[in-house]
């Protein structure tokens, strides 16, 4: 492309201006202030501005490039011709927002606006104000920033074959930026326990810090609720045992009231009975009582037998027996004695003959057992002598009998004696049955006999009377008959009070129940009341567990929010992660494949403008991974880079100069736009500035440039000058 | 002239995954609907009040929650006839069992229950669901009978369309022209919708709240008269909170401009699911996380989703020529797209090329 005319209206300070270019190199001259600026983007705006947007590509805006004062936009008009010469007529008027390109050639006229900015396209290589900024234009910061050191070449390079902007990031610093963030989000992920976890982590951390109390509270929740639902259940069964029970309780408790009003009657009926026996049997005795005082009646007088005065009697009539025994014996006596009295005259007493032969024999007979023994044979000696023993013994004891009988000599005095003793006993005798007689008297006894008998019937008499006070008293006990009497009729009164209440309808019902039914009863009573106390006993259980259960569905629920609010924002994180690694992978594909044909292409461009400008003293360029180039020294025999210190600072500019050449080669292969250079130069000595001013010479024979500067010193070498 | 409110699905205590730390907030918004239902039932005097199904979310909600509904059912001198639901079976577990309801309230709990009010002159018919599993007809042996002059069956099902095969619980339309009755109060889905057939008029009151983001007809209860002139069900608004959905084009737009678009449906009593679509500029990032989050504070609840798509037919090679790295990733992600085996993977890759072609266009979107 070849620019030849611009006209502006209202482009800020350039209002109703027309300027001109020539091939080649066009220096564009004004102080500061002039509108070298203003007339760069001017050249930007007619070449790629829309006039219907408010802004040039979102960057620069169009309000802000209206003359001062003015309130209408601006037209431009840009005259060029392609690189077959035809020439056209380009006018954007963004006041009436038209535009409209025309061949000049043909005539021809394009108004829409993509239709022409593809024709501009086309022509220029690209339509992009970025790339065309990062390539066809030259800054005087973007030539400072290397100069002093302050960028990379290879960055700067690199920034333009990453996105086609020169300020812009690096492919490499946007994957070093990536693999940064997807570092970050996975920081810590399968470590236990990270210090520094990444977001990732964070998130699972509180997933499983929510699970973990999730897991937590819900059991305690379940078994609350698990508890309440017991509690119904046990509730349903209780109100179903009590009802079961309630009837079969009734009519347990209808057959022990029956039994107790059994119990009672048959305890009053037997009391009643009891005091009916005690009271027959008290007026019985009352009645023997009665009886044995009316007999005794008909002993008068003993009543002051005491025992003093029945041993008197006792004592006489004894000695009226033992003196009437005397008597008899006496009698008996004397009659012997006067019975013996001639015999014994007639005979005299003779020696015990007898005796004393039988105890001499006995003796002998002892002596010839002891020799036998001793001689011949001792068994026969031993019974020898056993027997003459025997003997021996027998006739002594009949000879001690017959010494110990009386002799006939006193038996005269002893009749006297005894005739004496019997008068005197029998004087006594009178007497004492006399006394006798006397001392029986007020009984009406006669005899002793009588009186002994009298007594004794009086005394059984008394005997009878005693026991029957003695029965009657003791069953009498400290009441009276009356009381007993009262206490029979209230016994029997209860007794009939039991009757009357086992004879009720439900008595009678309970009646019917037999006792092994009872029993039955009992059991099943039993039976039921145990399971209803294990029934109140889990009631009790599960009552505290429900009372115990402090979390509800509700502290469940806002857990689950919670967990499910984050978990949303770990998915999003998981995704973030996955786009970042496929965008991470993509890249370094594209930065890979892009550098390696960038690199290929570059290095012997670079080395090709390089040796042009140093006059051949550098002429090898290698270009690295991130297009960091390095210049092979030859007077080094090796590599150096531009940041080493070991290139002149004039020979950085020119390699930096050849590499924005070289890209511009790479990027626009079938077209040459025109280069906008902003004073690059501003900064460099007059030596280096002369040699920069060389390279542009020989560039402009290829590329129209506009160099745009407010000093004079281009003059001399430019193939036209512009004044503002 | 008999009054009739229904009412089904309030669900109380349910749990809202989807709101996050506002899910608490919204179970106490279905309590203050439920009382808000309660006192419509007292203030425009209606004759009775009909439950169809799912008023507890499960059987096992908090005692207060239990405590509360019959507290608000015991300030009705009207009866109120409960049919356990889907989530609040009538099965051992069963919430009616824990529950002590004033002697107004009827809980239907067999197969089938019929209860008749002769001071309204109406019968009320229901089958109890008894397991959450339950695939029977809610209609099942449902018959006119006895000398009522109204018939009102409760049903909670789903009605049989064509396109869902084989529902749980169905109800079938000819069940419902069969079954005689003047009025099928139906409980299930959560929109208000009317499904009457052969001159039986047939009704979903709908939820009283929405219970999920996509519930459009939520927030209803139907209101019927019967008289001599017939059956007429209209419902009533109820809800505080109501769902909708919108699309918003995002093609040629800035961000800013799509969220000026969403903010003005801006309501704090709004949920709205919102779905980007259309054709996005490559190195156009849209974070439906940030998104959501910086609109969340206008409305109560938003949920975005991102259909859009990134600007591929149109690739100038003006803005991304194939020599720069740009152009080569976007050429690459292009394929991958194309590859793509399925939509999630298709998704990744076209976030991918919008991350990386911003990143290399030197913005931050990371």
């Amino acid at each position: 492309m070849l620019l030849q005319r611009i006209a502006l209206e209202r482009f800020r300070r350039l209002d109703q201006q027309e300027y001109t270019f020539q091939p080649g190199l066009n220096l564009i001259k004004g102080p500061n202030e002039a509108g070298k600026t203003t007339l760069q983007e001017a050249i930007l705006f007619a070449l790629l501005g829309n006039p219907r947007h408010t802004t040039l590509e979102r960057v620069k805006r169009v309000d802000d490039r209206v003359s001062w004062g003015g309130n209408r936009p601006f037209s431009i008009t840009l005259d060029f011709t392609d690189e077959s010469g035809t020439p056209y007529r380009l006018k954007k008027d963004w006041d009436a927002q038209r535009v409209c390109l025309t061949n000049l050639q043909t005539g021809d006229r394009e108004e829409d606006i993509d239709s022409v900015q593809q024709v501009i396209s086309e022509i220029l290589g690209y339509g992009s104000l970025k790339l065309l900024q990062s390539t066809v234009c030259v800054e005087q910061d973007a030539v400072d920033e290397i100069s002093a050191g302050r960028r990379e070449i290879g960055d700067q390079l690199q920034s333009i074959v990453t996105g086609g902007g020169a300020d812009e990031a690096t492919v490499s610093a946007v994957l070093k930026d990536l693999d940064a963030k997807i570092a970050e989000i996975e920081r810590g992920w399968r470590t236990h326990a990270p210090r520094n976890p990444g977001p990732i982590k964070v998130k699972q951390d509180e997933i499983a810090d929510l699970e973990k109390r999730l897991s937590e509270i819900r059991p305690q929740m379940e078994r609350g609720e698990q508890a309440k639902e017991q509690l119904i259940a046990l509730e349903a069964r209780i109100g179903e045992i009590e009802e079961a029970l309630a009837p079969m309780r009734s009519l347990r408790d209808l057959c022990d009231r029956r039994l107790e009003w059994v119990e009672q009657r048959d305890a009053w009926q037997a009391k009643e009975a009891e005091l009916e026996a005690k009271i027959e049997q008290i007026e019985e005795a009352q009645e023997q009582i009665e009886q044995a005082n009316e007999a005794l009646r008909a002993y008068p007088g003993f009543d002051a037998v005491d025992s003093e005065v029945e041993q008197q009697l006792a004592n006489l009539h004894q000695r009226v027996e033992v003196l009437r025994e005397e008597i008899e014996r006496r009698s008996a006596e004397l009659k012997q004695l006067k019975a013996r009295q001639p015999t014994e005259t007639r005979t005299g007493p003779g020696l015990p003959i007898a005796p004393l032969i039988g105890a001499g024999t006995g003796f002998v007979l002892l002596l010839i057992g002891i020799v036998i023994g001793v001689a011949r044979s001792p068994a026969t000696g031993i019974l020898v002598g056993l027997l003459g023993l025997l003997i021996g013994i027998g006739g002594l004891i009949w000879l001690v009998v017959v010494l110990s009988r009386p002799r006939p000599l006193d038996l005269s005095s002893q009749i006297a004696a005894r005739e004496a003793d019997l008068a005197k006993s029998q004087d006594e005798l009178q007497q004492v049955t006399t006394h006798l007689a006397e001392g029986l008297a007020p009984f009406g006894c006669a005899t002793w006999d009588e009186f002994s008998r009298r007594l004794s019937e009086y005394r059984k008499l008394l005997n009878q009377r005693e026991n029957a006070q003695t029965r009657r008293d003791a069953l009498l006990g400290d009441q009276t008959l009356e009381a007993l009497t009262e206490e029979r009729k209230t016994a029997s009164r209860h007794r009939r009070d039991a009757e009357e209440a086992l004879g009720e309808l439900e008595m009678r019902k309970a009646a019917d129940v037999t006792p092994i039914q009872y029993q039955e009863l009992k059991q099943y009573i039993k039976r039921q009341e145990e399971e209803l106390v294990k029934k109140e006993q889990e009631q009790i259980k599960y009552q505290m567990r429900r009372d115990d259960a402090t979390y509800t569905i509700e502290d469940v629920h806002r857990l689950e929010e919670q967990k499910a609010a984050v978990g949303r924002s770990l998915a999003h994180l998981e995704e973030c992660l996955d786009v970042y690694r496929l965008t991470c992978d993509a890249m370094e594909q594209a930065k890979e494949q892009t550098m390696r044909s960038a690199r290929d292409e570059l290095e012997p461009r670079i080395g090709a403008y390089l040796s042009r400008i140093t006059q051949g003293r550098y002429d090898t360029v290698k270009a690295g991974d991130d297009l960091n180039l390095q210049v092979f020294s030859q007077e080094k025999g090796d590599w150096v880079t531009p940041d080493s210190g070991e290139l002149s600072r004039g020979t950085v500019d020119q390699l930096y100069l050849a590499a924005r050449l070289a890209l511009l080669d790479l990027l626009y292969r079938d077209t040459k736009p025109p280069l906008l250079l902003d004073d690059p130069f501003v900064k460099f000595d007059p030596e280096r500035r002369e040699q920069a001013m060389e390279l542009c010479k020989e560039i402009a024979q290829d590329h129209q440039i506009l160099f745009f500067t407010c000093h004079n010193v281009y003059d001399a070498i430019a193939d036209c000058v512009v004044n503002l | 002239m008999v009054r009739i409110l229904h009412t089904s699905d309030v669900q109380l205590d349910a749990p809202f995954h989807f709101l996050g730390d506002k899910g608490q907030q919204h179970r106490q918004q279905l309590r203050e609907t439920f009382q808000r239902i309660v006192d419509m039932a007292v203030q425009a005097e209606f004759d009775l009040l009909l439950i169809a199904g799912d008023l507890f979310n499960d059987n096992r909600p908090r005692q207060d929650t239990i405590d509360f509904v019959a507290s608000q059912l015991g300030r009705l001198n009207i009866p109120v006839c409960i049919l356990p639901g889907n989530h609040d079976c009538y099965d051992d577990t069963s919430v009616y069992h824990k529950a002590c309801f004033p002697d107004n309230v009827v809980i239907f709990t067999e197969q089938p229950t019929v209860r008749e009010f002769a001071n309204l002159d109406v019968a009320v018919y229901g089958n109890a669901i008894l397991s959450k599993q339950s695939r029977l007809s809610p209609l099942r042996g449902l018959t006119r009978s006895g000398t009522m002059r109204w018939h009102v069956a409760l049903a909670h099902g789903n009605l049989v369309r064509l396109d869902i095969a084989d529902p749980p619980r169905p109800i079938r339309p000819e069940e419902i022209s069969a079954s005689g009755m003047d009025y099928v109060a139906m409980g299930d889905w959560h929109a208000f919708a009317d499904h009457s057939q052969g001159g039986v008029k047939a009704f979903y009151s709908g939820a009283p709240e929405p219970t999920a983001v996509n519930q459009k007809g939520a927030g209803y209860v139907a209101c019927i008269e019967m008289d001599e002139n017939g059956v007429r069900v209209h419902p009533e608004r109820v809800g505080t909170i109501s769902t909708d959905e919108m699309s918003v084009d995002v093609s040629g737009k800035p961000v800013t401009r799509i969220v000026e678009e969403i903010q003005a449906r801006a309501d704090p009593n709004l949920m709205l699911k919102v779905a980007l679509s259309g054709l996005v500029e490559l190195g156009t990032v849209l974070d439906m996380e940030k998104l959501e989050q910086g609109l969340a504070s206008y409305f109560y609840h938003i949920e975005c989703s991102d259909r859009s798509h990134p600007q591929l037919a149109t690739i100038s090679p003006d803005d991304f020529p194939e020599e720069l790295v740009v152009g080569k990733f976007v050429r690459l992600m292009q394929a991958q797209i194309e590859d793509a085996a399925d939509d999630t993977q298709r998704r990744r890759a076209e976030q991918a090329l919008q991350v990386g072609v911003a990143l290399l266009q030197g913005r931050r979107v990371l």
